[in-house]
């Protein structure tokens, strides 16, 4: 099964002894150089295979590379240059005698049986036993002397780790490669000129370039006007072999729309390690940084918030304290007024801050008081209106004052008294909203000469948050509210109504 | 601090603010430095209305009224050149340019720092 040629140095009887002897090498094809170069001895094929190994094919140039390679060495140590060629190895080993640099043997084997490292050894080992004994029928020696077969142990060592090392890097190339082709990143490879050389699926879709449209242009191609100099910025420390990570920018797809992107870069090198491009992914970063934009739009929302409530609690705080006859009437009422705040909140909460209906409004503000005066005392009817949050807060505190009030002086602070919460809705453009909070069965009811926090919070802050008019009449039978204001000023808007 | 405090006492106030018990402590404390609070408005476009309309010496502008920012309202006090000071629950970093030199009060404040803002504004 071998094919063998050569010149009249060799003849094909030494060949087979030689394989004979040392055990058949399998899918191997080999050729011997001399000092100057020139082919002495092969290509000699250990199988039919090979046959693409003849002087007008690509072989014999590769072969030719690696021994000049080996030759040019200048250590006197072997050199062993391993490259590879179309899934096959080119293996080439430079061969010294007595110090001397003496020729080069290159052999070329398939990979597609490497698939064990025990198979990469024995071939080493063969290649090494098989350039021994070439070498030997090429000079005519008589057989190696010892100190030659140890330069040739260490053949025998670097051969194996060199073929090991290159089967190792192409798996790695071939599962890099898989990587990228699948990635849903985009990446993207371009030589030091800016030349897009490589374009992946993950490109395709986020650009919207083709491979094919995309490879052979500049990278400009998606580059927007003003992140050109970020461009040459980037190209300068690729240049520098300095890698960019998570570099955050803006790239132009086809079709013209902007995308954030987050971009990192590296230096490719060659085999050599010369840096010959760069290699970048870019990440589309838009929906985080939509997310993040949001979150700060929410962050500002929610300072200005609690600031604001900071603001009315001081506002409590000092009315309170002004019209309180005694500190601890004070404290009371204070702690009273902060408390009905906090419920009103916790109401908006529990239903996401999309408002809340009047009855449950009305029921709280009326529970708050059942302890000290029976339900039954309270009658609350009307239509269901869903609030939105100001006027669900603004209702709560002039609810709680005004019971407080009936507590302390009104129709709760007897026995005997009632109060009627009703409200209606009046057809017409616009639509408006009528509540009347309505005592009877009181204590006379007396006009006080100074109007307490309580009146301001019902007749100004009230009429102001539900942009319509409060009134208090202390009408001799009882004190009776009256608000009336458009329907939309308080009703909680429907999703679709609102903007975002 | 009596002479300081007069330097303001009599000017008429326009109280710019959505949140009304916090409305109802400027118009409180306005009061208490000497001021007259001719008008309080608490939408965008009363507010609007009420600079057009109403005499006034200086406004207190809050500057965001339900949602919407009142930016258009401080230009417009800036371009007929009437004193006002900004009140805000917002970082003083968020303002725009234009506003950068108006004198910014931070909520909740005390009564000395609105006065101090206040005279700022006249200057």
């Amino acid at each position: 099964m071998t094919k063998r040629a050569g010149d009249g140095l060799f003849g094909s009887d030494l060949w087979e002894a030689a394989l004979e002897k040392y055990g058949s090498a399998t899918h191997l094809t080999v050729r011997l150089f001399d000092a100057d170069e020139r082919a002495v001895f092969g290509p000699v094929h250990s199988t039919p295979l090979f046959q693409l190994f003849d002087e007008t094919g690509y072989e014999p140039g590769i072969f030719a590379e690696c021994a000049h390679r080996c030759i040019a060495q200048i250590e006197k140590r072997p050199a062993i240059i391993v490259s590879q060629f179309h899934g096959l190895a080119v293996v080439g080993a430079s061969l010294a005698l007595e110090g001397r640099v003496v020729g080069a043997a290159v052999g070329g084997y398939a990979f597609a049986d490497f698939s064990q490292v025990s198979e990469i050894q024995r071939l080493a080992r063969q290649a090494n036993i098989v350039f021994e004994r070439l070498w030997e029928i090429a000079r005519k020696q008589p057989p190696v002397p010892q100190r030659r077969l140890r330069v040739h142990g260490e053949l025998l060592q670097v051969l194996g780790d060199a073929l090991l090392r290159e089967h190792y890097r192409m798996r790695q190339y071939e599962r890099a490669a898989a990587i990228v082709h699948s990635s849903d990143d985009a990446i993207v490879s371009t030589d030091l000129e800016g030349v897009i050389t490589s374009w992946n699926s993950g490109a395709e879709r986020l650009l919207g370039y083709t491979a094919r449209e995309a490879v052979g242009e500049p990278v400009t191609l998606f580059i927007p006007a003003d992140r050109i100099d970020d461009e040459q910025g980037i190209v300068e420390r690729i240049r520098r072999d300095e890698k960019i990570e998570h570099y955050e920018t803006v790239r132009r797809c086809k079709d013209g729309r902007l995308l954030d992107v987050s971009l990192t870069v590296s230096p490719l090198t060659d085999a050599q390690g010369r840096i010959v491009g760069a290699s970048r992914i870019a990440r589309d970063i838009t929906e985080r940084k939509r997310q993040e934009h949001h979150r700060e739009l929410l962050m500002n929302e929610l300072n200005h918030r609690v600031k604001n409530t900071l603001a009315t609690v001081q506002s409590l705080a000092m009315q309170t304290l002004r019209h309180a006859a005694t500190l601890a009437e004070g404290r009371d009422s204070f702690e009273a007024r902060l408390m009905t705040l906090s419920k009103a909140h916790d109401v908006l909460t529990r239903e996401h801050w999309e408002g809340a209906d009047l009855n449950k409004v009305a029921a709280d503000a009326v529970a708050a008081y059942c302890g000290d005066v029976q339900e039954s005392r309270f009658r609350v009817a009307g239509p269901i209106v869903r609030l939105q949050p100001k006027a669900v807060l603004a209702l709560s505190m002039a609810l709680h004052e005004l019971a407080t009030n009936a507590m302390k002086y009104g129709a709760l602070s007897n026995t005997t008294g009632n109060v009627e919460i009703n409200w209606r809705l009046i057809p017409g453009d616009p639509q408006r909203f009528q509540l009347r909070w309505a005592e009877s069965g009181g204590p006379p009811v007396e006009t006080p000469d100074r109007r307490g926090f309580g009146s301001r919070l019902v007749e100004q802050c009230l009429a102001q948050d539900l942009a319509g008019e409060a009134r208090l009449t202390f009408a001799r039978g009882g004190l009776v509210c009256t608000i009336d204001t458009p329907l939309d000023e308080i009703r909680q808007s429907e999703p679709a109504e609102r903007h975002s | 601090m009596a002479v300081a405090a007069s330097n303001l006492a009599g000017l008429r106030a326009l109280v710019i603010e959505d949140e009304s018990i916090v409305a109802m402590f400027l118009q409180d404390t306005l009061a208490e430095i000497g001021c007259e609070v001719i008008g309080i408005a608490s939408r965008f476009d009363d507010a609007v209305e009420k600079v057009k309309s109403l005499a006034f010496d200086i406004a207190i502008l809050d500057v965001n009224l339900n949602g919407r920012n009142t930016f258009p309202i401080a230009d417009s006090l800036t371009e007929r050149g009437v004193a006002f000071v900004v009140a805000t629950g917002y970082g003083a970093t968020d303002l725009p340019q234009s506003l950068q030199r108006v004198p910014i009060l931070q909520k909740p404040f005390r009564q000395r720092d609105l006065e101090r803002a206040l005279r700022a504004a006249l200057i």
